[in-house]
């Protein structure tokens, strides 16, 4: 009953493989708590990895989150928000930052970036390279970006070349609407990918304020995917 | 002359140009804070240029 206008688009059975999928989500703020929720909400399994505090800053954007959950962690407010959700799905949180050491807590059938800087984006690129999909999300001011790295697909470097951090929300500013959308067309490609129906291929850049949006062709131009040319 | 899209700054201008590099130099932009798409396809520097290419300095977009 739970799943039954979700089964009416995709199927029973697709639905009965989503229950058996489990995504790690990294980072647990803007993009991680909207994309999370929808996860849930659709019936898929969730590892969540984040060792950051709530702070009253976070609360204009961060839908898991309300004023009585500012100084706890956010992996564990979010876990428990999520069961409230969903209690039929499994859901492991992990309250610590991903580093070399821990990286492991990728293995899963998917994982979702949406943390908020390269340097984390890079460990997940090289610990996932053709081995496990991911989908790098990030937005700031009205923009936003998405990109599913398949295997056997363009990578990360091949967009990034270099670890640069520019624009950081705290500095610039975000719209809690380019977020939401960002992070629903995270669920819907994730739907994609874990049931194999013909993810999108292109970088995906939305401009909530204009209303634009462009898909960018990326080809295999960093050092590591060109070897497999 | 290529029609260049620099988007930090929200403005469209016509560079003479024959290269990406070149566009970029002649704007003072350094590559490794944006992404290159001409005519909606990434590119690297080393890309030639035309008349007819629509070139875009995309910002890189870090937050979540």
């Amino acid at each position: 009953m739970r799943y039954a206008r979700q089964e009416k688009l995709i199927g029973k059975q697709a639905q009965k493989e989503l229950s058996k999928k489990t995504v790690t989500i990294v980072g647990l703020g803007a993009l991680g708590t909207n994309v999370s929720s929808l996860l849930a909400r659709a019936g898929i399994n969730l590892r969540l990895i984040d060792f950051d505090k709530i702070d009253l800053t976070n609360l204009q954007r961060q839908s898991l989150y309300t004023e009585k959950d500012i100084n706890k962690q956010k992996a564990i407010i979010s876990k428990t928000r999520l069961k409230e959700i969903n209690s039929e799905i499994s859901i492991t949180s992990f309250n610590e930052k991903l580093n070399d050491s821990n990286l492991h807590l990728l293995d899963s059938d998917l994982v979702i970036d949406c943390t908020d800087n390269l340097t984390t984006r890079f460990l997940i690129n090289d610990y996932c390279y053709n081995k496990i999909p991911w989908i790098h999300t990030a937005a700031i001011k009205e923009t936003g970006v998405l990109f599913n790295i398949l295997p056997n697909k363009p990578c990360l470097k091949c967009i990034y070349k270099k670890n640069i951090d520019l624009d950081r929300c705290e500095e610039f500013g975000v719209l809690n609407s380019i977020v939401s959308l960002i992070a629903s067309l995270a669920l819907t490609q994730s739907i994609k990918i874990l049931l194999n129906k013909d993810p999108e291929a292109n970088l995906l850049r939305f401009n909530i304020w204009n209303n634009s949006l462009e898909k960018i062709k990326v080809n295999k131009t960093c050092e590591k995917c060109q070897k497999s040319l | 002359m290529p029609k260049v899209f620099i988007e930090r700054e929200n403005k469209h201008v016509e560079v003479k140009a024959s290269s990406v590099r070149e566009i970029l130099q002649k704007l003072k932009i350094n590559p490794e804070v944006v992404i290159i798409s001409k005519n909606n396809e990434l590119v690297t520097e080393d890309s030639k240029v035309s008349e007819k290419d629509e070139i875009k300095l995309l910002s890189v977009i870090s937050g979540g």
